[in-house]
Formats: C-alpha cells, structure tokens, sequence
C-alpha cells in the first residue's frame, strides 16, 4: 500500500551531485559571457563592426574563431558584443518590473479597496495594450536603442510582476504571523517589509529568473521585427534575424548566434531552478 | 489477288504504324498546353484595394494584370507594343496621340471594351479627387476624347514622347464603366475589367482567387484559376514553394535565387530588369552640397564587393538610371569607379570632417546593405550614422527634403522618361533631391519631344553623363525581379516589369 | 457566496471595465499620434507632394484637435461604427470580425495543445519530484524555454513541412472549407506557440503543486485513505492552479500580441497581423478598433480569472471583501 511518502516529495541526497554538476555548468557559462562581455573592449578581440568583402560567410578558421556573416564581420567578436546588450536588457527591464511592478502588486494586494481597484485598473490597461504595440510605438518614437528597448521591454513585464506580487499578498495578507504582527501593534513598513515581502520573494524571484531568459528573448523577436538597437550594433536577436535567410547555404552565421542565445538562456534558467530549489528548502522549513 | 507477303509481317507493320502514329500523336499532345489547374503566387503583402486607383506596388500590379490587363503591354525588348489597343499613332510635334482598339472586346460583365470605355476611365483616374498613384504619369495630358466607336484622340500639354509607356502600366488598366457606375466607392472590392481572369472570390489576408475569364479578347486562358497569397515572410515564401504549396515566388531574394540555381529544382526566371537601387543625395544639405564630398562617397564605394556581398553577385552594377529593360539607354561616359585614393584625397582637399545621416527603410535587407556602405566610406575617412526609418516616414522625409543622404529604389518604367524627369528636371513631382540645373531641364523636355530612337539614344546619353557630373544619385546595383517557379508551369515569358502575363500560362499536371 | 456581495462585485466590475477600455483607447489615440510618420504619406505613397499631404489631412480631418477627433471616433464606435480603414476603405468593424476568430482559434487550439502537455506533465513532475522523469521533463521545458519562438517555428516549417511534407508550410484555410483542412492549416503554427509556452505552464504548475503536496491538509486526505489520483487531481491541483490561471489570464492578452511573430510567419490573417500592419501605416481607425476590441476582450477574461480565484482559493474569497 503507498505511504505518505509516495504524495510527499522529499529531497533525495541521492541526485545531488548530478545537479550540482548542471549549476556549475550554467555558472561557469555565465561567467563566460559575463566576463567576455564585459571586458569585451580591452581584450584583444576584432571589432565586431568591421568587415572584410572577400570573406564573407566564411566557415569557422584561425583567423575568425567563428566564422564570419553577410557583410565580413567576425562572428565571435559580434556574439560578445552582442552579449552585452542581452545581457543589459535582461537585467534592466526585469529590475524594472520586479521593483515597480512587485511594489504595485504588494500595495494593491495589502491595501484591498480603491488602492487595489485603481492600481490594477491602470495594470490591465496596460497589459490590453499587445506588448508588441507597445514596443513598436515605444521603439518607434523614442528611437532604437539598448536604453529605449530596455525601458520598452520592463514596462511591459510590469503588470506580470504586480498581479504575481498581488495574488500572493491577498493570499499572505490573512496568514497567522500578519495577523500576529498586526494584533501586536507593528507598524505597516514593518509589516510589509519583515512579515510580507519576504514570502513574496521566492515566488517573485523565481518569476524573476525566468523572466530574465523572457527578456532575452524578447528582445531577439524585437530584432526579428527589425526593432532592437541600431545598426551596425549587434544583438543575437538582430544577428540571427538578419542571417536566417542563409541557413541553407552558411547555417554557422544563425546557428552561432542562436546557440549562444540559447545556452544563456538555458544557464540562466538552470541556475534560476538552483535558486528555486534553495527557496523551497526554505519553504519547507518555514 | 492472293498477298504475296506472309501474314505476320502485314501484322508488325501495321502494329509499327500504330505505334508510330501513336508516338507522334503523344509527341504533339506533350508541346500541347493542358487545359486546367490552379496557379498560386506569393505576394509580399495583402492587396489595399482592386481598383487601379489604388495601384502603387509591385503586387497590386501584378494584380492589375490579371483582372484588366493594359491597352498596351511590354515586349521581352522592353519596346513598347499593342495590347487591347490594336495601334497609337504619335503626331510629329509628338503633341497629339491617336489610339486605336480592337474591335469586339468587352469586360467581364459584357459591358463594350470601346472608345467611350477608356476615355471614362481617363476622366476617372485623372480626376484630382480621386488620388490615383499614377496621377504624374497623366500630367501632360491636356484633352481625351472620343473621334470614333474604336478611337481615342489624346491631346497634350507639351510633347510627351513617354506617354504611350504609361499606357502599359496603372494607367492602361481599364475598369467597366458599369461596374463603377454598380459598385461606386465600394468598386475597389469587386474590380471587373477585361483581363484573362476575372476575380472569384477575396478572402482579406489569406488570399485573392480568380477564375478564367471566357470572354478574354484573346482565346481564354489555359489555367482554371489564379490565387495570389500574402506571405510577409520572405523566408516562408520559398519554404512554402520547396514544401509544394505554392507555385511561384516573385520578387525571389538573391540567396534563394542562388539556391535554386545550385539545386536546379525550380525553374528561375530572370526578366532583366528596369529597376535601380541607388542613394540618393539631398544636395541642399550640409556637405553634400558640396561636389568633392559626393565624388568622395561615389569614388570609396567598391561596387563589385557590395555587390558579391549583398546581393550574392546576382545584380549588374548600375551606372544609369536605365536598367537593362531600357537597353540601350545603360551606357555613360565617366561615372566614378572605385578608386579609394581618390576619394581619400578628395575628403583631404574638402578640409573639414565629414558625418553622414543615412537614411534607411527598417529592413533587413536595407540595413545589411546600410551597413556595407558605412563600412566602404569609413575606409575613405567619413563617417556614417545609420537612420532606420518605417517605409512610410522614410516617403515623407524624402518627400519633405528632411534628409541627407537615402537609401531607395525606383521599380523603373518602360519609358527612359520615366526613370528620370520627374526626379531631375527642377518641376519635376518628385524631385527628392534639390536637382535644379538648366542643363538638365534642356535635355529632358528634348527627350521628351521626339520620338526617334537614335535622337532619343543621345539626348539620354548626355543627361547620363549629366548625372556622372553632379552626382545627385550613387547608382549601386539594377535588381531584376526573378521569379522562382514550379517546373511544372510553362508558358511564361520574361518581360522585363518583371510582372508576370498568365493569358497563356499552363500547368503540366 | 451570498447574493448582495456578488452583485456589487459585479456592478463595480462592469463600471472597471468601461473605465479601463475608455482609457485604453484614449491612451491608443495619444499614443498613435506621437508616432512619428503620416496616415497621409500612407495614404499617397511614394509620389506624394507636401502640398498633396497638407489637403488630405485637412480632408481627413487629421488636423483637429486630438480631443475632438477622439469624441468624435467614440461617438461614432458606441453606435457600432468604427470608421473605415484609411488603406482599404474597409469597414473595421468587417475587418475585425473576419480576422478577429482567426486569431482567437489559434490561441485556443494553442492552449488546448500547450495546457494538454503541461497539466499531465507538471502534476507527475511534482509527484515524482526529483525523479529521472522529473528531470527529463525538465530539461525538456528548459530547453524549449531558452529558444525564441520565431525559431522554433522555423525549425518545425523545415523538418515538419519542407522535408517531410505533412503540413502546409504557410496558410489559412477558412473552416468553412473545410474542417480538417483548417486545423491542418493551423497545427504548425499553434504548436510553435504551445511549445513556447508549455514550459512556463509546466513548471509554474508544478512548483505549486510541490508547495501543495507538502501541506496538512493532503496529509489528512492521505489519512483518510484517499488514492495517489484522487488526492492529486481532486484535492491538490485546484489551490496549486493560482499562478498557473493568472498566467493564463496574463497570457490571453498577451499572445494576441505576441501571436504577430507567428502569424507573420505561417501567413495566417489574424487580428496581431492587423494590427501591426495598421501601426505601420498609420491606420488610426483599424488601430482604435482593435484596441477596444482587444481590451474589451481582455477585461472580459480578466473578470473569469478573477472569478476562477474565488472559486480555487477559500482565503481569497474572504479576503477580498473587507
């Protein structure tokens, strides 16, 4: 007969190295690209605006690490740089939806009322605007670039983050140790900092980190529309739209910059489960 | 009288007569066009409309051809030749145009095909309220009447030796006067003309089907049906013809045509062409007002590079307004080659450094191609800032001067006048580039005012040369509108509009 | 739930959604018109004069005051008349409702397809939490999570379509001819979107689940001798659904959008391609329509979600209304 055991998951030592080798793997590439992007202009490396007509999309040799694309230009040089503007919205548009948009959600979810009623009104109007409208007209007036298309992308995660943020505070908001604070005469800051705010971190968080590879890849479907910084900047997204026409033919100028979109991603989202999984050890004991 | 060969033998020899009588009978139905089918094309976007009114793009046209077909069409020479209307006679002074029609012709829904026909279509589309795109076109007409049941007697303004070219495109798609008169505003929804397919049914954004047109003025066309597909994606428009769900692909990208080519699965059909991509040059703005800096940028530009590079080496590099459609109008004496020295020297004598806004359409292709040509004026030591723009504020800050240097290109006319009086002389509608040399003016209103092709062939050379001199165009590449098609369609001829006539097009089932 | 409560919920919903459609197509209007670009140049294209510019403007009305010509477009759409489309002279209101189900059948053959592999899928992933399967399941999801959604449509038109031939590359097939044709039109594309957003589905529904299952009250339904399934599906996956229905929520509105990509993509004539191809050329009223369409839509749906919260979560029914 199944035991209480069979429905209760517990965790199993068992797996722990396994894992383990996953995050360092993640962290290591992170490391990587971080360190590559930013030292990008004090190593050596060739300039990624720079091409040369007689080798266009050629294969990866001693002189282009990894090949070069439609207009001559290194390859390697270009996926660095282009890290630096993925990197750079990810975090700057997911800062700006968890700060403002957790806040609004905590203030709606507390509060109840017309805090909450006005604060999800103007939520909901935002989030009836296609996130693709918004960033077309954003991208269109202020003009293309990593500053812009950052502000485009955070503004539309902010409503996601503020009904996270606010379901889980009407959830928390009636829990016993609220309560217990409230009945024992503590002040609202200390309430929403020490007694809510930090059990709307691990659902926050882990909506955070998965945002971060969103991020990324919004921004590649902005590239994709021709709407991500401008020309000749390189970003993944701008680099594998303009080269999927030639994946017939020189497949290595969209696979490179795809696949090194694509193992960011993947590191950031594994280590975003690594974070998870402390957070839920956490729960538990909670 | 008793046979004097054995049995067997009369047999084989009947049986190789049959054989060869068959044989030739298949040989003769394989050259024979199947009746039947349905052809589908890609378009880059969805119609706005199926009134001629409306007709800007290479789709719409492409459109236009199929619903109305023109009073006068293009022949793979790129000369001008009768359509609908059987002959046009110019009168000397080239002031006064008489066209003449076929007789027996008429729309789909019956209505006469006959003088009173066109000029109600003139009035129409010449008609300031109703903002037809070809409205330039027509500027120099004065008066249009009817002189006869089948004749149409055209006055201009001033002599207009481009006029009957105009007659191929927009402006010679008639419309019935009945169904206007039907549908009013809502025409542009239903268009009834006199082409080889008349329109079935209009699912907005899916697709357009037509179906064979049994009274065309020309036997009726082999295929059932004709259905041209909107597909914005480039790269989904070849996808869908290697997947088998399409048959054509017009307006192919370079890197596909070289697929095809290399796979030799697809039938590539490369008309030649009247179109030229160029950057043009706002000579009122700072800079590139002056003529070092021009001939700088003409000069550090390696075209064969840009070329191989952009264009996987598929287009001819232009050195004109004339593509190769207007043959022999491509050839100039003294357009700048590459020459990076020189251009290095002339940004030295101009003394003072040297920004360049370029102005750009937001496309892929534009901006790789942007690109190419802020690399190649680097080496010369000026430096280029890339402005992507949506097509249509890239129209109007072309249209309002608000630019410096632009990236564009012109489809091209079947006329030389075409491709260059309304961007050059100093009146010209569409002169984006402060062009205003006397000179110029001279030759164009010349080029216009005879008829006589040697006389024309100098008066052109010269404005080529002109355009070599002052440098208000870079002329990059001419592009051929190929079309990569399904090799079981046949009857396709090139014709260098690079649009497809479908009258006697057929699918080998 | 007793009555008086529920019908002032309601009216105060009702009254939410006039107010945030109203601002939602007001702020369209604001926003449309600091665009930079012209409904005019659209309009005349590439020939266009200034001249010719300024007196269609005029002629369009385009040179009135921004609150004068929003009462006027709101005058005209509470009569049900939104205005024609500058480009085509269609109607709107037409284009709308031909475009409109297209889209709306794609996003529910793509959460049928994406919530059909992410419910299994999360509830065993946290049942066998930890688990071989947990993690193949998971490395799947992650995988499919680190890839843009445009590229996984290009990888499925090149291996299900071009070298294997069992669906249309591109295209849309009108149910009416044809059933089977039109969800054959529509596999490729609503698969590319489920699998874009299965893995978000998967894991959000699974880390409320673990959450769940350590719980006393599955405890004490363990102790009643309830079986493995019955506890899971019938007690454990309704309070673990609260992330997963807000998403969904969040996401209807945002794949309207977000299914632009895709149906730019596949060809398919849906409102996102509308929209889009109207913010380009300026088409105020096409834009102005389906924003209110969209957002009435929107708020319609935000309205279930909000009721499905009552219905899943004893505690938020309580707390709201104090």
């Amino acid at each position: 007969m199944a035991s209480i055991a069979d429905v209760t998951p517990i965790a199993r030592p068992r797996k722990r190295r396994r894992i383990e080798l996953g995050v360092s793997l993640a962290l290591l590439w992170m490391a990587l690209v971080i360190i590559l992007a930013v030292l990008a202009p004090y190593i050596g490396i060739q300039s990624p605006d720079e091409g040369d007509f007689t080798e266009v999309l050629s294969l990866p040799s001693a002189a282009h690490w990894l090949g070069t694309d439609s207009l001559g230009r290194d390859v390697f040089a270009r996926a660095i740089y282009g890290a630096q503007v993925s990197l750079t919205v990810a975090l700057g548009s997911v800062g700006i939806g968890l700060v403002f948009g957790g806040t609004l959600g905590l203030i709606a979810g507390y509060f109840g009322r017309w805090p909450d009623r006005l604060l999800m009104g103007a939520m909901t109007v935002l989030l009836c605007f296609p996130g693709i409208i918004l960033a077309i007209a954003l991208v269109s007036s202020l003009g293309p670039s990593v500053g812009n298309v950052t502000f485009a992308i955070g503004v539309i995660f902010i409503p996601a983050f503020a009904r996270i943020a606010r379901a889980n505070t009407l959830s928390l908001r009636s829990r016993e140790f609220v309560l217990a604070a409230q009945a024992l005469g503590a002040r609202l800051p200390r309430i929403l900092m020490r007694e809510i705010l930090p059990n709307l971190m691990p659902a926050l968080l882990s909506y955070a980190v998965v945002m971060l590879g969103v991020a990324i890849l919004a921004e590649a479907a902005l590239g994709f529309l021709g709407l991500s910084v401008r020309p000749p900047q390189p970003s993944w997204g701008g680099m594998v739209a303009t080269e999927r026409g030639n994946l017939a033919d020189s497949p290595h100028a969209v696979f490179i910059p795809a696949a090194v979109m694509f193992l960011t991603v993947l590191a950031i989202n594994w280590l975003g489960e690594a974070v998870r999984r402390l957070f839920d050890i956490k729960a538990q004991s909670l | 009288m008793a046979s004097s060969r054995p049995f067997a033998f009369k047999v084989s020899m009947a049986a190789a007569a049959i054989g060869i009588a068959l044989l030739s009978a298949t040989a003769l139905r394989a050259a024979e066009p199947k009746q039947g089918g349905s052809l589908s094309i890609s378009l880059e976007s969805d119609l706005p409309t199926l009134d001629p009114l409306g007709f800007a793009s290479f789709n719409d046209r492409e459109a236009g051809l199929i619903l109305y077909d023109t009073l006068l069409d293009i022949d793979p020479k790129g000369n001008v030749v009768p359509n609908i209307a059987e002959k046009i006679e110019a009168s000397p002074d080239v002031m006064s145009f008489k066209l003449t029609l076929r007789s027996g012709v008429t729309f789909s829904d019956g209505t006469a095909y006959d003088a009173a026909a066109v000029v109600k279509n003139f009035q129409r589309i010449m008609d300031p309220k109703n903002r037809c795109r070809c409205v330039s076109d027509l500027s120099t007409i004065d008066k249009i009447e009817a002189t006869g049941p089948l004749e149409v007697s055209i006055k201009m303004k001033t002599p207009s030796a481009h006029f009957p070219a105009t007659l191929a495109d927009v402006a010679g798609m008639v419309v019935s006067p009945t169904a206007v008169e039907k549908y009013g505003a809502d025409f542009g929804n239903h268009g009834v003309g006199a082409g080889p397919f008349k329109l079935k049914e209009w699912q907005r954004g899916a697709q357009v089907v037509f179906e064979r047109n049994p009274t065309y003025w020309r036997k009726p066309a082999h295929l059932d049906e004709v259905v041209l597909r909107p597909m914005p994606d480039e790269q989904t428009r070849y996808a869908s013809l290697k997947a088998g769900n399409l048959d054509i692909v017009m307006n192919a990208a370079a890197r596909d045509v070289l697929d095809a080519q290399q796979q030799k699965r697809f039938q590539v059909l490369n008309p030649g062409s009247l179109a030229t991509n160029f950057v043009q040059i706002n000579m009122g703005a700072p800079d590139v007002s002056d003529i070092r800096v021009r001939q700088a940028l003409a000069y550090s530009l390696d075209r064969v590079a840009y070329n191989k590079a952009i264009n996987r080496g598929l287009y001819k590099i232009a050195n004109t307004p004339f593509g190769t459609g207007l043959f022999p109008h491509e050839q100039v004496d003294g357009y700048p080659s590459y020459d990076l020295a020189k251009a290095k020297k002339l940004v030295q004598d101009y003394g003072k450094p040297i920004k360049i806004k370029l102005s750009i359409n937001a496309a892929p292709v534009s901006t790789l191609a942007a690109q190419a040509l802020q690399q190649m004026w680097k080496k010369a030591g000026i430096e280029t800032e890339i402005i992507p723009l949506e097509q249509v504020q890239l129209v109007r800050a072309a249209a309002t001067r608000d630019y410096q240097v632009m990236l564009y290109r012109w489809a091209g006319g079947a006329d030389p006048d075409k491709n260059v009086h309304q961007f050059f002389h100093s009146k010209g509608t569409v002169n984006r580039v402060n062009f205003n040399n006397p000179e110029m003016d001279k030759l164009l209103d010349a080029g216009r005012a005879t008829t006589d092709q040697a006389e024309r062939l100098k008066i052109y050379r010269q404005v080529n040369n002109l355009l070599a001199k002052e440098l208000p165009y870079l002329f990059l590449t001419y592009f051929d509108n190929i079309s990569l098609v399904n090799p079981a369609v046949k009857g396709l001829t090139p014709i260098p509009d690079g649009l497809l006539r479908l009258h006697s097009v057929w699918k080998d089932k | 739930m007793s009555f008086g409560p529920a019908m002032r919920r309601i009216r105060s919903q009702i009254l939410t959604l006039i107010a945030v459609v109203f601002a939602a197509t007001a702020l369209t209007f604001a926003v449309t018109e600091i665009l930079p670009g012209d409904a005019a140049v659209a309009i005349l294209g590439d020939t266009a004069t200034e001249a010719d510019i300024q007196s269609l403007r005029q002629e369009l009305g385009l040179e009135r005051p921004l609150v004068v010509r929003y009462a006027d477009w709101l005058g005209n759409a509470i009569t049900g008349d939104l205005g024609r489309s500058y480009r085509t002279r269609e109607s709107i209101a037409v284009m709308i409702g031909q475009r409109l189900p297209v889209t709306i059948e794609l996003i529910i053959l793509t959460q049928i397809i994406a919530l059909g592999l992410a419910v299994p899928a999360g509830i065993i992933a946290a049942y066998r939490n930890r688990s071989g399967v947990d993690h193949a399941l998971g490395s799947v999801s992650i995988g499919l999570l680190s890839m843009p959604a445009f590229v996984i449509g290009i990888g499925l038109i090149y291996t299900l379509s071009v070298a294997l031939g069992w669906f249309p590359a591109s295209g849309y097939v009108r149910p009416s001819d044809g059933i089977i044709a039109n969800l054959h039109s529509m596999v490729l594309p609503a698969l590319t979107l489920a699998l874009a957003e299965f893995p978000v589905y998967m894991r959000l529904l699974r880390a409320d689940m673990i959450a769940t299952l350590q719980q006393d009250f599955i405890l004490v339904a363990r102790a009643k001798g309830l079986g493995v399934r019955d506890i899971l599906i019938g007690h454990a996956l309704r309070p673990s659904s609260l992330s997963l229905v807000t998403v969904i929520g969040i996401n209807l509105g945002r794949l309207v959008g977000g299914a632009v990509i895709i149906e730019t993509l596949f060809a398919i004539p849906g409102i996102g391609q509308m929209l889009v191809n109207a913010v380009y050329q300026h088409d105020h009223f096409a834009i102005q329509g389906v924003v209110l369409v969209v957002a009435t839509g929107f708020v319609l749906i935000n309205l279930a979600v909000d009721m499905a919260y009552a219905l899943l979560d004893p505690r938020v029914r309580h707390g709201v209304d104090s």
